[in-house]
């Protein structure tokens, strides 16, 4: 499992600098451009928000360093911590796994002695009850009020054994005598308990010995001094929680690095989250909040949506109606939808003349048209974008940009409804009194983008300076494709499993479950507890005739070969 | 023994913390009006007994399985074979044993060139009174160590076989009684077997227990070499120092107080089980025989006995399963090839058998 950990963590370092060196690869031509006030905002925004991968005195991205280049010049104080917090992991690792044993062999709750579980049914096979459902203490009582005490102190008795037995103080099979549990208990006041409860049962059962309501009614009561004296094993020491709070501490240390390539997530420095629009939002006064999904509490308080698509296929058409639903709800709404950059496609429109293009970005190709956010039924799935000619598009934000929906021109006015830098651009979508903002290209709008281009903090700012002030702000961080739910607790529990893939569950939830199989392992039945473990024999029969036989093929000395089976079997024999 | 009355003191005292073999010693037997002579006999001979064990540790330290199999074995006419490794104190124990039931004691030596007349004796001619005498042989006596009895050859086996199956001697037609008790504790050397004659399974039953001994631990070996050194405490000083606990007669009353421990039909069923399990096992090629079922039960009336106890429990049994059975089973050449140990099959024989609860 440690192996498995180390491997675990090692893969994780790796991919952190490999996708920022993937970064900057793509990036290179990124040029620093002269930044307004609102776009100062971003610099501050990321200098207070002490990314590891930003270098605050040039505005740049840091350099990374390649995998190989971490071969070669291994931080020997992150090593060196690595390695001691795996020293430590491991220990207490062992050290809470013998605690769980411990207080799993310990800690049974005690039942109230009018509401006895069930005898487990793999427990013992007693005649009565090879079911495993004869509950013995109400056969007791159920004797002892008809007289019969002989079957009360019986049944009682096997009701200690039962008792005993989830207390994993004894291990109950049918062939344990009462010696062997005898020998089995080692607590003092439980096992002078269980002793005079045998001798009574023994007395009575083998010996034929009378049992009258007095002598049930002193092994009931030595039955009650039994059971009161369980639960002081129950009594836990402070060391199991000190140690699971180490682990827990050790766990985020050792391998536990965060995940920092989550995309569009706002929590993390991930250079592909979108922390720092969080930040700079916050930073211009709005309350900004995350949500898991879409939760019907949260939706109410919210104002603003920022929605980034981390689904190759988008949104789907019940959570893009749930959504129009919430802007029809209440005026000033607004919804800022990140698509994909993959969501934008190229088309060859040789079908449109007015696609024509005459000047652009893309000056060996023909006019792009992009086909935006097919899923999104507020836009048609015609809309076209073109680009008139003489546009400024490689000094930053278009103001001069041309809007086609159902090949009909809208006209696009500066700081308007449409925003144009690069590939990117943003289109303002009215619903009702409410406003979706469609960002196209999306990824303009993450950490890295924004502390690499000025042109997308022109981008941001301007979609920020689009929203009312003191608005309430909330990011979704479901993964893939969030919905909403009436009832919250449902909305948040909609995928029942998706709380383990939010940090820092997920690499909790990793390590205990490691920990629980492995607790697992010890419980589950079919392996057994380990008092007395299976003895296996150390020679297989099989292999010996085997042997033989290749004996005797090699040998071709039949009596030879027979002689050394003789030899062998004696020896055999004086071992044995 | 019957049932004690309504009073029983069990929970009238609390009772000590039960060692390995004798756990309910204290407070078990109840005293009933009726049967108060009985009860109180039984008591006495418990404590009788128990004093007989303490005297014996005196001389043998350590090997409590062994000292109890050869008491066991005692009360109940029964005879033992030990196998163990010389120099563990065989011949100490059983001189000790007879000093303490103040009993007759002789050693036989097998060798190969043993003859029957050796061990029961013979007719010699009497010149004077001008017929034949008998000179009996070392087996009259009360009790007996048959030293390496592999040793000898099969006739002699036989000869001493019959002997103590039957308690008497036929020479010449005549019989010749031995005098109760008649114990033999026979030994042979498990690690020598040249020269040596293995006794047959069917010879091999008639011994009640086969007690196998190994080397004693490290305090107790420590304790041991002491004593040897010791002035006092060496056994060659202590056994003339040892004072009969019992006689012959007593010895054989308490064969008859046996009767009196319970023995409840579920232990008869389930010391039948065991045995009869023997005989289906897949890795024994032969079981035991019923003679074995009766032996178990006969001597687990003694560990009750040594409990002061008026019935048997399973624990009982199962203390003297592997002594009981272990030179009644065959195991199968498959099993010997894979190296099981007669012990480890039936301790997965006893294992698979219910013990009785209600």
């Amino acid at each position: 499992m440690t192996q498995l950990l180390i491997r675990l963590a090692d893969s994780a370092r790796h991919v952190l600098p490999l996708a920022a060196l993937l970064i900057c690869v793509f990036c290179l031509n990124a040029s620093g451009q002269e930044a307004d006030d609102r776009v100062d905002a971003f610099q501050e925004t990321l200098s207070h928000g002490n990314y590891p991968w930003y270098d605050k005195a040039h505005d740049d991205a840091r350099p990374l360093r390649t995998p190989q280049q971490q071969n070669r010049e291994p931080s020997g104080v992150a090593r060196l911590i690595n390695i001691l917090a795996w020293i430590l992991l491991l220990p207490a690792l062992l050290y809470l796994l013998c605690r769980i044993v411990v207080a799993a062999r310990e800690k049974v709750d005690l039942q109230p002695l009018g509401s006895e579980p069930q005898p487990r049914q793999s427990a013992i096979k007693l005649p009565v009850a090879n079911d495993g459902t004869y509950d013995y203490y109400a056969a007791a009582s159920q004797a002892a009020k008809v007289s019969d005490f002989r079957s009360a102190i019986v049944c009682l008795f096997n009701h200690q054994l039962g008792v005993l037995n989830r207390y994993n103080l004894i291990r109950l099979d049918k062939s344990g005598s009462n010696h062997k549990y005898l020998r089995q208990l080692r607590d003092g006041s439980v096992r002078s308990a269980f002793q005079k409860s045998t001798l009574v049962f023994e007395a009575v059962f083998f010996g034929r010995h009378n049992a009258d309501r007095d002598l049930y009614a002193k092994f009931e009561a030595n039955h009650k001094n039994l059971e009161q004296a369980l639960p002081k094993l129950t009594t836990v020491s402070g060391g199991t929680g000190a140690a699971t709070a180490l682990l827990l501490a050790l766990l985020l240390i050792a391998g536990c690095s965060r995940h920092t390539i989550e995309y569009g997530h706002s929590y993390g420095k991930s250079i592909n989250g979108s922390s720092v629009f969080f930040d700079y939002l916050e930073a211009r006064g709005h309350v900004v909040r995350r949500m898991f999904d879409f939760q019907e509490n949260d939706l109410q308080r919210a104002n603003v949506l920022v929605l980034f698509n981390r689904h190759k296929d988008g949104l789907p058409a019940e959570s893009i109606a749930q959504l129009n639903d919430w802007l029809l709800d209440e005026p000033g709404r607004v919804v800022i939808y990140v698509a994909r950059d993959y969501e934008v496609h190229i088309d060859h429109p040789g079908a449109d003349p007015k696609n024509t293009r005459t000047g652009s970005f893309f000056d060996d190709e023909e006019i792009p048209t992009y086909d935006v956010f097919t899923d999104w039924d507020t836009v048609s799935t015609t809309a076209h974008y073109g680009v008139r000619q003489g546009d400024p598009l490689a000094d930053g934000v278009s103001t001069q940009a041309e809007l086609f929906l159902d090949n009909h021109p809208l006209s696009v006015d500066d700081g308007e409804n449409m925003l144009v830098a690069h590939e990117a651009f943003v289109v303002r979508q009215p619903v009702g009194k409410s406003e979706i903002y469609l960002v196209a290209n999306g990824s303009c709008l993450l950490n890295y983008q924004l502390a690499d281009s000025h042109d997308n903090r022109q981008i941001a700012a301007n979609l920020a300076n689009r929203l009312a002030e003191n608005r309430v702000v909330y990011f979704i961080e479901g993964h893939q494709q969030p919905g909403i739910s009436s009832d919250s607790s449902d909305a948040w529990f909609q995928n029942p499993f998706s709380f383990l893939f939010v940090e820092p569950i997920n690499w909790l939830a990793i390590h205990w479950l490691l920990v629980g199989f492995m607790f697992m392992l010890y419980r589950l039945p079919i392996f057994g507890r380990p008092h007395d473990p299976a003895e296996s024999s150390h020679r297989e029969f099989a292999a010996h005739i085997e042997a033989y036989g290749n004996l005797m093929q090699h040998t071709g000395n039949t009596n030879y070969a027979g002689q050394m089976i003789r030899n062998y079997l004696e020896t055999v024999r004086r071992k044995s | 023994m019957s049932i004690p009355d309504k009073s029983s003191p069990l929970f009238n005292e609390t009772p000590e913390m039960p060692a390995d073999t004798d756990h309910d010693k204290s407070s078990a037997a109840a005293p009933g009006d009726k049967e108060n002579d009985t009860a109180s006999g039984l008591q006495q001979l418990s404590r009788t007994i128990d004093e007989l064990r303490t005297q014996l540790h005196r001389v043998f330290i350590g090997q409590d399985s062994l000292i109890d199999g050869l008491l066991i074995a005692l009360f109940c006419g029964g005879h033992v074979l030990i196998e163990g490794v010389p120099g563990l104190g065989k011949t100490l124990i059983a001189k000790a044993l007879s000093r303490l039931v103040d009993c007759k004691f002789n050693r036989i030596q097998f060798t190969p060139d043993l003859m029957p007349s050796d061990i029961t004796g013979s007719h010699v001619f009497n010149m004077k009174t001008r017929e034949f005498q008998f000179y009996p042989g070392p087996v009259f006596t009360n009790i007996l160590l048959a030293d390496e009895i592999n040793r000898a050859p099969a006739k002699t086996h036989s000869a001493l076989l019959e002997i103590m199956e039957e308690s008497h001697v036929t020479l010449d037609g005549k019989h010749y009684e031995i005098e109760p008790p008649f114990f033999t504790i026979a030994t042979q050397n498990p690690i020598e077997s040249e020269g040596t004659y293995a006794l047959p399974e069917a010879q091999l039953d008639r011994f009640m227990f086969k007690l196998v001994i190994d080397y004693p631990p490290e305090a107790d070996e420590c304790e041991i070499l002491r004593n040897a050194i010791s002035d006092n405490n060496a056994p060659d000083d202590v056994l003339p120092d040892l004072t009969p606990l019992l006689d012959s007669e007593t010895t054989c009353n308490v064969r008859r107080c046996l009767q009196d421990i319970i023995v409840d039909p579920k232990i008869i069923e389930f010391a039948n089980a065991i045995v009869r399990r023997t005989r289906s096992w897949k890795e024994v090629y032969h079981g035991a025989s019923p003679r074995a079922g009766i032996t178990l039960l006969r001597g687990a009336r003694v560990p009750a006995l040594m409990a002061g106890r008026d019935f048997v429990t399973p624990d009982d049994l199962l203390d003297l399963c592997l002594s009981t059975l272990r030179h009644r089973v065959i195991l199968t050449p498959e099993a010997e090839v894979e190296g099981r140990t007669v012990d480890g099959i039936l301790e997965d024989i006893i294992q698979s058998v219910e013990v009785p609860r209600f």
